[in-house]
């Protein structure tokens, strides 16, 4: 092994290590590194800068030899990738190829990953809804997973938190089931996303329609200006990177703020291969990382250890993390690492279309679009699943091009497009419940080429999925014919689990050793210095997109590793 | 100009399995004119829109949709002469025309060419549309979009 003088492990040794660089790592290392805690931000992938690595944030669509399109090679070397819609010419670069990080699918799972400094949060969809107890309280009332051991009052005020730096618009709707934020002003709705929102509130109980919470600016505050941030243009390109700092991601926010502090070191190409565990002292030491150009094994040490890697490298990692204390892997006493695992069904949308309304059409763009908040089994028990979905909604008119000509009558048509019908368009996020048989395993003997074992997944969907399926089709069409859209077109499709990108759990959190990993400060109850605060963390889905609890729970949790620190405990 | 003009010109264009000659590239080119023809503004041959469906039917396309792309290409001129007395080449711009509507809309074509045409007419659409010179001259592209409103009087909309 490389560097094993003394002099060479005291300057690999820092307060804290960041396991991963971003949307969770992000806030940890902002958080760590503003306590004045000397934190090494780890990421397995390249740097990328905010502003000087979006080579593509720029180009005119022409500047893109295919516009935007995949050629078919890749495509077909990319079977997995191919079908996450964000990959396209000018996003290219931020993803990861099915190559480069080969994993087992017991049953079809799409992974898909960003390994770069900033991780996905370069990528993400940026909705940004909170929780509510309705949804805390969900495994405890409906008898499944284990009880969360936080409620909404825990991280109420780290929502605000992280709101209030990030820059969340919205409006404040004041619903039960989605609590108000700290809000920049919210995305404007549209005429016919209008109408809905009125039909759904008059015709239907505790339904409601309203701006989805976004992460992009509608307008810069102080806490955004002083990040160098301004107002979101409504390009609507921010998966290559915002120049404007338009929307939130580690790079454009937590990153170089946490640079500022001085108490920040980033090293890009680490593979983290596990965590380092000290028998005598009964805790985590550091992390054995590989650098992924050299290949060379280097240990770098710390009090305390963040792993933040996105859900399964970070169970995958655990996993790894072998010793004769913890031969399942770190933590691992009960046996249930690496299980419990799930994500959000989207496996139902619907479209239609709308005569009326026309005396009005959209101008412009906007980064935003609707949203309902769960309404199903909210409040009780109401049909023969559990749980419930959220919707996204959007509506617009179409622009018509006729083609069917040729000549100058089609040259004509298509640089004057007519105004079309309004169409509208639909889709579920339903809650899919964490089950032990939904799990991930180190495969027995296939390794990746540095030296890691492969990961084995295996998840897939169950009866109470289908069931919620059909009634969200059931349900969504009903409002549909109550607003009076005509011509709806019903998607039900089986995509594989993964591709809605919110694969969470596996490390869950719970009040009790004997059935969780971690505790309500994200600590693993059997190694107390290490925190899980990314989705692997999640004890139960909801239907919120996710990345803002994961922010506003590692806040939390640096928060409370500091103060325990501070007094001796770790 | 657009990189992959100057790219496709200088390549002598490689389409997937088979090689185009410089008489076919020509005959493609008087088809996407024939399609989106010079009027007070650019057409398509001049903007190079031939080259931009080439290039997209190297790289995007199936094998399978350049053998045919090959062979309805390959049955232009004959279907030409064969239905209007004389070939697509030699035809003026109106009898095009003609051709471009029976191979489209008629029964005579063989599917190969009813294929060819289909993707030569989506591709030099897209290829016309997002031209640099369509995109900077004749519909301006806005990177920065105007801001969003969703109660704009549709009876202010210009296309």
């Amino acid at each position: 092994m490389a560097n094993i003088s003394i002099d060479g492990r005291k300057t690999r040794t820092y307060d804290a290590i960041v396991v991963g660089s971003g949307i969770s790592g992000g806030w940890a290392a902002k958080e760590l590194t503003e306590a004045g805690l000397k934190t090494l931000v780890l990421e397995r992938g390249r740097d990328v800068k905010h502003l000087v690595d979006y080579p593509t944030a720029n180009k005119m669509p022409f500047e893109f030899p295919h516009r935007g399109e995949i050629p078919r090679e890749k495509r077909e070397a990319n079977p997995i990738l191919s079908r996450a819609g964000a990959w396209g010419e000018d996003s290219d670069h931020f993803f990861v190829k099915d190559d480069e990080h080969p994993y087992v699918q017991k049953k079809p799972f799409g992974w898909i990953r960003g390994y770069q400094v900033g991780g996905r949060s370069l990528l993400w969809a940026r909705q940004t809804q909170r929780w509510s107890d309705y949804d805390f309280e969900g495994p405890a009332r409906d008898g499944f997973a284990v009880d969360w051991p936080i409620r909404y009052r825990d991280i109420a005020p780290w929502y605000s938190h992280v709101e209030k730096f990030a820059g969340i618009s919205g409006n404040k709707d004041g619903l039960p089931a989605l609590p108000d934020g700290e809000f920049l002003p919210p995305n404007p709705l549209n005429a016919v996303e209008k109408h809905f929102a009125r039909v759904v509130e008059e015709k239907f109980e505790n339904r409601h329609l309203i701006a989805a919470r976004f992460a992009n600016l509608t307008k810069a505050g102080p806490e955004q200006r002083a990040q160098g941030r301004t107002r979101c243009l409504s390009r609507r390109l921010c998966r290559r990177g915002c120049p404007f700092g338009g929307y939130f991601s580690s790079n454009s926010s937590t990153l170089p703020w946490a640079e500022r502090t001085g108490n920040l070191e980033l090293r890009p190409h680490s593979v983290v291969h596990s965590i380092l565990y000290d028998e005598k002292k009964g805790k985590a030491s550091g992390v054995r990382v590989i650098d992924s150009n050299t290949k060379e094994s280097t240990e770098y040490y710390s009090r305390i250890v963040f792993l933040n890697a996105s859900a399964l490298n970070t169970n995958l990692i655990l996993l790894n993390s072998k010793s004769s204390r913890f031969p399942e892997g770190l933590g691992n006493d009960n046996g249930l690492l690496g299980k419990y695992i799930a994500f959000h069904n989207y496996n139902t949308g619907i479209r239609a279309d709308f005569d009326g309304l026309k005396e009005f059409a959209t101008f412009g763009q906007r980064p935003g679009s609707a949203y309902m908040p769960r309404f199903r089994n909210l409040f009780r028990q109401e049909t023969d699943f559990l749980r419930g979905y959220a919707t996204g909604f959007a509506a617009g008119r179409r622009l018509n091009r006729d083609t069917s000509g040729q000549g100058e009558e089609l040259k004509e048509a298509l640089r004057n497009p007519k105004l079309g019908n309004w169409y509208v368009s639909s889709h579920m996020m339903g809650e899919t419940l964490p089950k032990e048989s939904n799990s991930v395993r180190l495969h027995r003997t296939k390794t990746d080429e540095w030296g890691i074992p492969l990961l084995e997944v295996d998840i897939d969907y169950d009866d109470n999925d289908r069931k919620m399926e059909l009634d969200a089709l059931e349900q969504l069409s009903e409002m549909y014919e109550a607003a009076g859209f005509k011509n709806i077109r019903a998607r039900h499709e089986r995509k594989a689990p993964g591709l809605d990108i919110h694969e969470m759990g596996g490390v869950r959190m719970g009040r009790d050793p004997k059935t969780s990993l971690l505790n309500k400060w994200n600590q693993l109850h059997a190694c107390k210095n290490v925190f899980v605060t990314d989705g692997a963390c999640m004890t139960s889905t909801s239907t919120q997109n996710p990345s803002l609890t994961y922010m506003a729970i590692t806040a939390r949790a640096a928060d409370s590793a500091v103060e325990e620190l501070g007094k001796g405990n770790l | 100009m657009p990189r992959y003009i100057r790219e496709a010109a200088a390549d002598n264009i490689a389409v997937g399995a088979f090689e185009i000659e410089e008489r076919e590239q020509a005959l493609l080119s008087e088809v996407v004119e024939a399609l989106i023809p010079k009027t007070d503004t650019k057409g398509a041959k001049e903007i190079g829109v031939h080259l931009f469906v080439l290039k997209m039917l190297d790289d995007c396309h199936s094998e399978s949709e350049q053998q045919s792309f090959a062979k309805g290409l390959g049955q232009l001129e004959a279907f030409s002469r064969n239905r209007f007395g004389l070939s697509f080449m030699e035809s003026d711009r109106s009898s095009r025309e003609d051709v471009i509507a029976e191979i489209s809309e008629g029964r005579e074509a063989s599917s190969d060419l009813k294929q060819f045409l289909r993707l030569v007419k989506r591709r030099a659409i897209q290829g016309y549309l997002e031209s640099e010179y369509v995109m900077t001259h004749v519909i301006p592209h806005k990177m920065i979009p105007d801001p969003y409103d969703g109660f704009y009087p549709a009876k202010n909309f210009r296309s």
